[in-house]
């Protein structure tokens, strides 16, 4: 790498290095890494999301919840199918899947009465299952209470909301008996239907209220025992003991809510939020920035956050951007980027796509979503996309044409149509300049097409010229090139007088390069010198004014100088024959 | 229909073949991928609930092609410019083994076709060459001035190319020579698939780079018989069912897979349908007519399937999505 003079970015994990010394002119390599997009896991959620995405946009915005599950489920699905071959990149989308869950319970979710606690509490069981965990360890014990967690155990149950598993424990304690008994009777939201919320709250503060006149009179065996009852009764300082149990001050809020606030709604959630995150100040994280901004309500500063903790992957931020303005949580206006909050971190997501070998296709769907800025990207970006092969070639120009993308295409083409030139591969070379629709490309190719034909007198396999159809008409010199063919095709099917024709007016219209009228010329040769051996009009293919029109251009080309030495001879053969069939002819033609 | 996240681009999609079609079931299939930084070459078990990866066997290049000679041996194409070959691959029970090259002009192979015995190979450089896999050099060679996209065998001495100038051609391997025996042309679109019919060899169908498809009497080769608009984007293959031999499966870059119903116009389907019936594939109104066409893989796939096959009514395919489906075909 010592020998390279600089060094050049082609894009976020490929760099260039060269040499520009003047004798080490083409003297490059390219370095590449992997980016963490080559990952299974991240893979698998870039082309779900992207499924899920397109859904949202055609959508546009009608059923955003079950978008928003999608979104959900799709990142369970990689925890749980891949997760386990890629450890590092599991916790990374376990990640995802936390700020999604809250930012979904938060903003997207209906919640019935406003009450938030039933979702906030699933989303603990999914995100905590430990206690579940210890629980079928501890019951697999000889003598369950003999477990070292058998307490923490019933504590972590009874933290999630999990009644009947820790019912289960509590039974056999020797106080079992009384605790049973209030836990039994606790209220639960999710078991409340058909009655109002008012009714609830009426039979949850009679409930909680006998549990804290039991808890002066209470006279327990074990310790553990009060501290069971302290929960249920909702004492703040039976929490903070266990909050080792909680682990985050999300999950001890929600816990804490359960047996003090089970109707919160969502509006005054923050306020448990503050209270909860000063009992954990020292363990907060930039995560639990994020968590608490949600519950503020502030999609855009939960945005800003993830953009900001999250800055080598933009999945999260795009994706959670889109379906909150989806969801009418996010405003359109523009910021100082010069465009929406939603449109930034869609760009940057394109971006990272467009660039990657698989996802390039996804990456121009991003692209064509973002209204104001979309187009002038992706016109950036796709020029810079690598074309390996005709295949990719196709792909890459298909996708332009689906995103009506005609200029970028029509480069594309162009690139193309060189690359092919410069390998010798002069009909591919024309066909991309067709789609291209480059008239100078074009027209320059079948010159060289031409020029070939002077030199080897043949067109090797290029009879797909006889197909061009209307692309003919975009050049004169393809038009020509078109033509002459059809001239050559006349003459192997003895079409002679037809093909007489042909020839003159391709003299007389001047479509053909100037160096090539010679060989127009040389070709009336056969024709005017063969013609004894024809049956037809009187053995004279071409008449007086045809051979008037090709004797002028001869004369022409002469007065112009456009004659080589070397032609003398040719040209002397072809006047000869010219005014020997002029002769002819005008035996021939009626006075 | 069962899917299978795999991590990286499929370019080709094939089952393996059956040793006795009546006794076995269609259960294993290839992949070969091209594209992503990984790359291998995989073998699978696959049904409609579930699939499992077997065995693989990583690629150092893009894989280009795959075309199997029995159900124990196949052979891939590739893009490695320094070693311009195809590999020849065995099965010997759950395993993958690399068995000889063969030599190839081809820098990058687009296609290879294959009989019990042959093996051909198109690529962009425009060589088309007819290898005996035993042998590392092949028995025929011939040279288009144009990228071939695509092959296939036609009767038993024949191969018809697909060039990107929207010509096929039919080589004779009887007759050395750069000169095609006969010439199909059309409008200057890609050819980029040809399948022939089972039962009735004399159809022919292209699929080109515009999405729509072409069907020809070869007997009376000068214009189609009859052409579709079936896609909005280009159809990378084109397969007539072997049973069912009217039914015809097109996979393109616009995600999907659609079933041709055509044994249900023919009133006939199966072997039968090419025995006394005319296929309905010949008759003059198949472009007027009605005919059913079932995307297989629904509206959520958006991004293109670039390799398929079917065998005993089950589809497998796979593409740009980096998953393998398996589903069954519905010819209700």
């Amino acid at each position: 790498m010592d020998n390279y003079s600089g060094a050049s970015w082609i894009n976020e994990n490929k760099l260039m290095l060269y040499n520009s010394s003047p004798e080490n002119e083409i003297d490059f390599r390219v370095e590449s890494w992997e980016t963490n997009l080559d990952s299974l896991i991240n893979k698998y959620i870039v082309f779900e999301g992207h499924s899920v995405f397109s859904e949202i946009q055609i959508s546009n915005g009608n059923d955003v919840q079950s978008h928003s599950h999608a979104h959900r489920s799709l990142l369970r699905a990689a925890i749980q199918e891949l997760g386990p071959d890629n450890e590092d990149d599991k916790k990374l989308v376990a990640l995802y899947e936390l700020v999604w869950s809250f930012c979904e319970v938060l903003f997207i979710e209906h919640l019935p009465g406003g009450c938030v606690l039933p979702y906030l509490m699933e989303l603990m069981q999914w995100h905590f299952p430990q206690p579940v965990e210890t629980l079928n360890d501890v019951l697999s014990f000889e003598e369950p209470m003999e477990h070292p967690k058998f307490w923490d155990c019933i504590v972590s149950l009874l933290f999630q909301g999990q009644i009947n598993e820790a019912l289960a424990l509590l039974k056999i304690t020797p106080d079992g008996g009384e605790l049973c008994s209030f836990l039994e009777k606790m209220p639960l939201l999710n078991n409340f239907s058909g009655h109002s919320l008012s009714e609830f709250k009426i039979s949850w503060s009679m409930w909680q209220e006998n549990c804290k006149q039991n808890l002066e009179s209470a006279n327990f065996v074990l310790d553990q025992s009060v501290d069971i009852l302290e929960i249920l009764c909702g004492t703040l300082d039976a929490f903070i003991k266990y909050k080792d149990l909680a682990q985050t001050w999300y999950h001890l809020m929600t816990s804490y809510l359960l047996y003090t606030m089970p109707t919160v709604t969502v509006v005054t959630l923050h306020h448990q939020a503050k209270e909860m995150m000063g009992i954990y100040k020292d363990y907060l994280n930039p995560l639990d920035e994020i968590l608490f901004s949600a519950m503020e309500f502030d999609a855009h500063s939960v945005l800003t956050q993830c953009i900001t903790q999250f800055k080598n992957n933009w999945w999260l931020s795009a994706h959670l951007a889109d379906i909150l303005y989806h969801a009418k949580q996010l405003d359109d206006t523009e910021l100082q980027y010069g465009c929406s909050l939603r449109e930034y971190t869609l760009l940057h997501y394109a971006s990272e796509l467009i660039f990657h070998e698989d996802f390039w296709s996804i990456g121009m769907d991003y692209f064509m979503e973002c209204k104001k800025l979309g187009k002038s990207y992706i016109e950036t970006a796709v020029p810079r996309i690598p074309l390996e092969n005709q295949n990719k070639a196709l792909r890459v120009w298909s996708a332009c044409e689906k995103h009506g993308l005609v200029s970028v295409g029509s480069n594309m083409c162009r690139v193309m149509s060189s690359a092919a030139n410069q390998a010798d591969q002069l009909g591919l070379a024309l066909i991309w300049s067709l789609q291209a629709k480059d008239l100078v490309s074009v027209t320059k190719i079948s010159e060289t097409i031409l020029d070939n034909y002077i030199e080897t007198g043949g067109f090797s396999n290029l009879d797909f010229l006889d197909q061009l159809g209307n692309n003919k008409l975009l050049s004169n010199r393809l038009m020509f090139l078109g033509k002459y063919r059809e001239f050559h095709n006349m003459i192997k099917t003895h079409q002679r007088n037809k093909a007489a024709d042909l020839l003159v007016s391709l003299v007389e219209s001047n479509l053909g390069p100037p160096r090539f009228q010679i060989t127009l010329l040389l070709d009336s040769l056969p024709l005017i010198n063969d013609a004894d051996k024809s049956e037809d009009d009187n053995g004279v293919v071409m008449d007086s004014r045809q051979s008037h029109v090709l004797l002028k251009a001869l004369e022409d080309m002469q007065i112009k100088k456009l004659l080589k030495e070397s032609d003398m001879q040719k040209v002397e053969t072809i006047r000869l024959a010219l005014v020997t069939n002029l002769a002819s002819s005008f035996l021939n033609e009626p006075w | 229909m069962a899917t299978k996240f795999v991590g990286e681009n499929l370019s080709c999609v094939k089952w393996v073949p059956l040793s006795n079609s009546v006794l076995d079931r269609a259960s294993r299939c290839i992949t070969v991928g091209r594209g992503s930084k990984t790359k291998t070459v995989s073998l699978w078990e696959c049904s409609t609930e579930k699939i499992k990866l077997i065995s693989k066997v990583p690629l150092s290049s893009n894989g280009t092609g795959l075309a199997f000679m029995s159900h124990k041996s196949f052979v891939t194409g590739g893009d490695d410019f320094d070693n311009q070959s195809l590999q020849v691959w065995s099965i010997t029970g759950d395993d993958l083994e690399e068995g000889g090259t063969l030599k190839t002009r081809n820098k990058l192979t687009t296609c290879v076709a294959s009989t019990e015995k042959l093996v051909a190979s198109v690529g962009e450089e425009g060589h088309l060459q007819v290898h005996i896999p035993t042998q590392p050099r092949p028995v025929y060679s011939a040279k288009c001035e144009m990228c071939l996209n695509t092959c296939a065998f036609y009767l038993s001495h024949s191969v018809l190319v697909g060039s990107a100038a929207g010509q096929v051609h039919c080589f004779d391997t009887r007759q050395q020579g750069d000169t095609p025996a006969s010439t199909m042309s059309s409008e200057l679109v890609s050819i980029l698939g040809i399948a022939v019919h089972t039962t009735q060899p004399f159809i022919v169908a292209n699929s080109r780079s515009d999405g729509s498809l072409l069907i020809w009497d070869m007997r009376n080769n000068r214009y189609p018989l009859a052409t579709f608009a079936g896609h909005a984007s280009a159809i990378w293959e084109v397969q007539f069912e072997k049973e069912k031999s009217d039914n015809l499966y097109t996979c393109s870059e616009d995600g999907q897979l659609l079933m041709w119903n055509g044994a249900a116009l023919s009133g006939v389907g199966g072997l039968l349908g090419g025995g006394g019936k005319v296929s309905p594939w010949l008759t003059p109104e198949i472009s007027h007519q009605k005919m059913d066409v079932f995307n297989l893989l629904g509206s959520d796939n958006k991004l293109s399937i670039n390799s398929f096959d079917v065998l005993q009514g089950k589809v497998v395919c796979g593409g740009a999505r980096q998953t393998l489906f398996c589903t069954d075909s519905c010819d209700e």
